[in-house]
């Protein structure tokens, strides 16, 4: 027989400000080099090389034993950061060889099987990188809100939806037409809008520790956050600004960079607001 | 070789905390660590209340979530079914801290004192050598005691004498008999970690 155990539910204090800017950064990067491959942009490629440094830094900053880092590499059988670290060793040669082949440095063009080469193994890291930030607090039940299938594709979309606010400050060196930069970046702020409202009613709807934490970011302290910086600033004002597109036909440089600013404040900020937010549910 | 393990009579304990002092003498452990724990609350209504106590600690769990996601493979599992950290190939990324499910690894920061803004006092700076900054820490049940052939010191101070500790792979041993006949039960068993602590039913 199973005694009765009661649950409280305590805050996690492990994770904080410095892995929030880690997995902002390793995800803007991460959707930033999928959308300019998409679009042949090159400048969105050295920006990404940036973001992929800074999440780096970020990354290894937050750990206690920065210069120890290099272990991280001998788990990748069970453990995601090991994975991941891994992964973003490996993103990071596809990033500069992408650079390299985009400004012609490489013996291979383009559209040589060399360049496919890079390109699609970038993508599948790329992509890869964003599954793993999620998987690293997905993976394990101990915190209910993070356990949950729905945030690698969260991630996915915050990934991409970032991308495309970094490219809206290219927008003039960039040979795709302002018009479809806002119209793809409508349907990704939509989707990612309609991504976070079904895990957040998913969240409520629980009965577990998971249900604290939506208290926390609906009624708690961090409401402010999720309500205002998350939803607000980071999607809904983004969305509008970028929506006009489809009722004026036309849209301004300077709305499309001030739309990027909001989603990449509002982004991090819903990293932040994630890891805050995360509750353990202890047996009593 | 033998397979470690603790059964805790919830029946016995008094919510003494003599295990939480007990562990902080013997491991030294900073203000906010306590490798082992009392969690305490009312039950009930009045008139028929009563205190309920739930000492907790590293469970030494069979499927230790946090030997998994550790990616440098500084926690790891002893042939005894220990689970331990090497200080020395832990980065501090405290992956496993938000992995256990128990939320009783803590992560050394740095060395504070318990008389904060003071600096560390001798006896707090003996205590402290052993303890490494920027790492993740936990009980460990004691591992130099065990190999003193002693009992880990919780269960050595427990006034009444609520907790016990043996070999639960020997059929003789005071907490195989326990988890064999009486009616014992491991924390959170929904999350399939087969925790090495059982408890006895209050």
């Amino acid at each position: 027989m199973i005694a009765r155990q009661r649950i409280v539910f305590e805050r996690q204090d492990a994770f904080g400000i410095q892995l929030a800017f880690a997995i902002f950064f390793l995800g803007t990067g991460s959707g930033l080099f999928i959308l300019s491959t998409f679009y042949g942009f090159i400048w969105g490629k050295v920006a990404d090389l940036v973001f992929l440094i800074l999440g780096f830094v970020f990354l290894a900053l937050d750990a206690g034993h920065p210069f120890r880092v290099w272990r991280a590499f001998s788990n990748p059988t069970t453990s995601w950061i090991s994975r991941g670290v891994i992964a973003v060793s490996i993103f990071f040669v596809l990033a500069i060889l992408a650079v390299l082949q985009g400004f012609g440095l490489l013996p291979w063009m383009d559209g040589s099987v060399g360049g496919w080469t890079v390109k699609i193994l970038g993508l599948i890291v790329a992509i890869f990188l964003l599954i793993y930030t999620a998987m690293i607090l997905a993976s394990y039940p101990s915190v209910p809100a993070w356990n949950t299938g729905l945030l690698p594709v969260l991630f996915v979309s915050y990934g991409l939806t970032s991308g495309i606010a970094v490219l809206y400050f290219f927008h003039s060196l960039n040979t795709i037409p302002i018009i479809e930069l806002a119209q793809i970046g409508f349907i990704l702020v939509a989707v990612n809008l309609l991504l976070l409202l079904i895990y957040w009613v998913g969240l409520s709807s629980t009965v577990t520790a998971a249900k604290e934490s939506t208290r926390l970011i609906t009624k708690g302290e961090l409401w402010p956050h999720f309500i205002i910086g998350v939803i607000v600033v980071g999607l809904v004002v983004p969305l509008i600004m970028v929506g006009q597109v489809y009722a004026t036909s036309k849209v301004t440089g300077s709305s499309l960079i001030l739309a990027g600013v909001l989603i990449l404040i509002g982004n991090f900020i819903f990293r932040y607001v994630l890891l805050r937010m995360g509750t353990y549910e202890i047996p009593r | 070789m033998a397979k470690y393990g603790m059964v805790i009579d919830l029946k016995r304990c008094i919510g003494c905390c003599a295990c939480e002092i007990a562990c902080k003498m013997e491991n030294a452990t900073g203000p906010g660590i306590s490798w082992t724990k009392v969690l305490r609350e009312e039950r009930g209504i009045f008139p028929y209340v009563r205190f309920f106590s739930l000492p907790i600690l590293c469970n030494h769990c069979a499927e230790a979530f946090c030997e998994k996601a550790c990616p440098s493979g500084a926690t790891y599992r002893t042939d005894e079914g220990l689970v331990l950290i090497d200080a020395d190939k832990c980065l501090g990324c405290r992956v496993c801290i938000t992995a256990c499910p128990y939320n009783v690894r803590y992560w050394m920061k740095e060395k504070v004192s318990y008389f904060y803004p003071a600096p560390l006092t001798p006896y707090e700076e003996m205590g402290y050598a052993e303890h490494e900054t920027g790492v993740v820490e936990k009980c460990d049940f004691c591992k130099r005691r065990l190999k003193e052939g002693l009992e880990p010191a919780c269960v050595d101070i427990c006034p009444a004498e609520a907790r016990y500790f043996g070999d639960l792979d020997d059929p003789q041993s005071t907490v195989s008999q326990f988890v064999k006949q009486r009616n014992v039960f491991q924390l959170l068993p929904e999350m399939g970690t087969d925790p090495h602590v059982y408890y006895l039913a209050p």
